[in-house]
């Protein structure tokens, strides 16, 4: 216990620490709030603005769309020239066009285009007994374009059980980033303290090897100090950013611990084993982690909020074991999807990558000597 | 006498180059053992290895009668160790750092107390209990070092050069206390390329080169081992060629030199070489000062084993 407080006292006077671990996450957030905060209620995600080229009549899909005007499009006819011209000016997010059959044109990837070209899917995929329906049960129109619309949002969030969408602001995206920046800055924290279990690259280090107490056992006991604060700011950048400056992230107290447990693990295994995996000074070490928990956050959107979207089209398996993505789409899935199972789903893979790297960082670290000091 | 450290054929090599080149060494209980030698002798390479912190191409090591390895805990228990780099942390105070690396070796919290305010006693560090490392002075932050690595009262306490950028008085106060931790039991290993240190604090001493052992014993059967004898020096305003040549000649004077208005003469060994020199200068009325006699040094015998200057390196 002696050991565990002296460390953490240890690791709470250490300033530059502090500042990257806490300080800096929080000023960042503040940073983005200034900049994003008063579009939150303006860009929250409401109806997608949609344009409806008419080549030719389609009585079916004009009263699909009728049904869902104000739900979940806002839609507009244009000539073909025009809506290539409202989607280049960002007016529209998509443009359907109606001839033979339905098919839409978009500028780019983002959820609302999405959402539109999976509504398409649904409807070609389930045309004709759409007719029968429109024929034999005209009442029951309204109910079929509410499920199709629900389809398309249930498609986009990837399986989940998204009743709507009503909550979504893509600025949240930045802010998850964020938290997913707060856990993987953990591994600053640790990686110093690893240094100081290390007879190679402090003096600490030496001294503390040649002491008879098991190497495990201080790791463990640094583990367990350097996970407590790691959890611990997260938490305050959390309530920081839920509790002062009231942003919507669909998560209650559960979740939100649930993420701070495991992104915080994952942030100091991260450290551990880069401590004891790269070769270099104390220096070297850290300029690594710097760089790679940017360019990871980077990457899970902490710069562009498409980021992700971007990922998934061009190297999708990045996304499944990026740390920063997996939880910013944790939260995406809490915050827009109302679902628990992508969140338990990407923690565990968080957990899981984390498990593996201690497990690895342990085995080399409990009987090391050194080629030289 | 119980051997505390026996030490056979150690090798370490770095790459091409032999750090420790079949080195060996044998340490008695209740000694305070020297290992003297420049830098870049191996010294720190082989404390390194004793403790189990580095790997090492060949050889055998023992602590207490058993094989050193890195999980020995109940022979690393015994064990105290004063790095050449302060091993502290920044962030503790001086009393919290002690609680600590003592902590790593005693569990009972009384007994722990007891030992942290010997500790803080014994390195005379009283009135900067509650100060940080880095508001100490150098002279300070070396005894903090010491407090942390003796704390726990161990059998075996090893030194690698802990009087490094140390003032004068701070030194002094160094070598006293290992004097005293030895007079309550504790074997030393004391590593130094400051020759006066060995000479003035330890039983035994190894002078190392290249890795190797060159030679062991207690400072005066090391001083034994070499032909030199003692060096004479005397403040002489004027000195003839030929008076030059007449004392060059006197009995057992080995080499001379006449500089600056002073006489250096070194003899091989012999009695009465003084009386001799004094008699001379009385019978041709040479005037002369200041006179000093300076028996031979571990540089001395570190010259005539290597042919190099101990103090150059």
């Amino acid at each position: 216990m002696n050991l565990f407080f002296y460390q953490l006292k240890n690791i709470l006077k250490t300033k530059e620490i502090i500042f990257w671990t806490l300080a800096f996450p929080l000023l960042l957030g503040t940073l983005f709030y200034v900049s994003f905060g008063t579009a939150d209620t303006d860009d929250r995600f409401s109806k997608i603005p949609v344009g409806v080229v008419w080549n030719q009549e389609d009585e079916y899909f004009s009263m699909i769309l009728e049904e869902l005007e104000g739900e979940l499009f806002v839609t507009t006819e244009y000539k073909e020239k025009e809506a290539v011209k409202a989607l280049r000016e960002e007016k529209i997010d998509a443009y359907i066009v109606v001839d033979d059959t339905v098919s839409m044109k978009v500028m780019e990837s983002t959820v609302e285009a999405s959402i539109v070209e999976t509504f398409l899917e649904e409807y070609l995929s389930t045309k004709s007994a759409m007719e029968t329906i429109f024929k034999e049960h005209p009442e029951k129109i309204k109910e079929l374009a509410q499920m199709m619309a629900s389809g398309s949002q249930d498609s986009v969030s990837i399986k989940g059980d998204t009743q709507d969408m009503e909550d979504y602001n893509p600025y949240l995206t930045f802010f998850f980033a964020l938290v997913a920046m707060t856990c993987l800055f953990g591994s600053f924290i640790s990686q110093g303290v690893i240094s100081e279990l290390q007879a190679d690259q402090t003096a600490v280090g030496a001294r503390k090897n040649i002491a008879p107490l098991s190497k495990m056992k201080l790791l463990i006991i640094d583990i367990l100090t350097t996970w407590l604060v790691s959890f611990v700011e997260i938490l305050i950048v959390l309530f920081y950013l839920v509790e002062i400056l009231k942003l919507n992230f669909g998560a209650n107290l559960r979740y939100m611990l649930i993420l701070a447990v495991v992104g915080s693990y994952f942030g100091i295994s991260f450290g551990i084993f880069v401590a004891i995996f790269v070769k270099g000074d104390f220096g070297a070490k850290n300029g690594f982690l710097v760089a790679v928990s940017l360019s990871l956050c980077f990457l899970g959107g902490l710069m562009m909020a498409n980021m992700i979207d971007i990922v998934e089209h061009h190297i999708p398996i990045l996304n499944r074991i990026n740390p920063a993505a997996l939880m910013v789409h944790a939260f995406q899935s809490l915050q827009v999807y109302k679902t628990t199972d992508i969140f338990y789903r990407n923690l565990f893979i968080i957990f899981v990558i984390a498990l593996v790297m201690n497990i690895a960082s342990l085995w080399i670290l409990r009987r090391k000597k050194y080629a030289s000091l | 006498m119980q051997t505390v450290v026996k030490i056979n054929n150690l090798v370490k090599r770095y790459g091409d180059l032999v750090a420790l080149d079949h080195f060996n060494l044998e340490i008695m209980e209740g000694e305070i053992f020297g290992l003297l030698g420049p830098n870049g002798s191996g010294k720190s390479t082989t404390i390194h290895c004793l403790l189990s912190l580095l790997e090492y191409d060949k050889g055998d090591i023992k602590v207490f009668g058993e094989e050193m390895k890195p999980d020995s805990y109940h022979l690393k228990k015994d064990i105290g160790i004063i790095m050449q780099n302060v091993a502290v942390f920044d962030r503790l105070t001086v009393e919290e750092n002690i609680d600590y690396f003592c902590g790593l070796y005693i569990k009972d919290k009384k007994k722990k107390k007891e030992l942290v305010q010997e500790a803080i006693d014994f390195v005379e560090l009283n009135d900067f209990k509650k100060f940080y490392p880095k508001k100490l002075s150098g002279g300070l932050l070396r005894r903090l070092n010491i407090a942390c690595g003796i704390a726990h009262k161990p059998k075996l306490i090893i030194l690698d050069e802990p009087t490094v950028a140390v003032d004068p008085q701070s030194r002094n106060n160094i070598l006293e206390g290992i004097k005293r931790l030895n007079k309550e039991g504790a074997t030393i290993i004391y590593t130094t390329h400051y020759m006066e240190e060995v000479e003035q604090i330890c039983t035994r001493i190894a002078i190392m080169d290249k890795g190797k052992s060159i030679a062991v014993g207690t400072k005066e059967e090391l001083k034994s081992m070499v032909k030199t004898g003692e060096t004479i020096q005397v403040d002489v305003p004027k000195l003839m060629e030929n008076q030059l040549e007449q004392i060059s000649k006197l009995p057992h004077t080995k080499k001379l030199s006449y500089e600056n208005e002073v006489l250096h003469v070194q003899y091989t060994k012999g009695k009465h070489n003084l009386i001799r020199l004094l008699d001379y200068f009385r019978e041709q009325d040479i005037a002369f000062g200041r006179v000093t006699s300076e028996l031979p040094t571990l540089n001395d015998v570190f010259l005539e084993i290597t042919g190099k200057e101990l103090r150059d390196q």
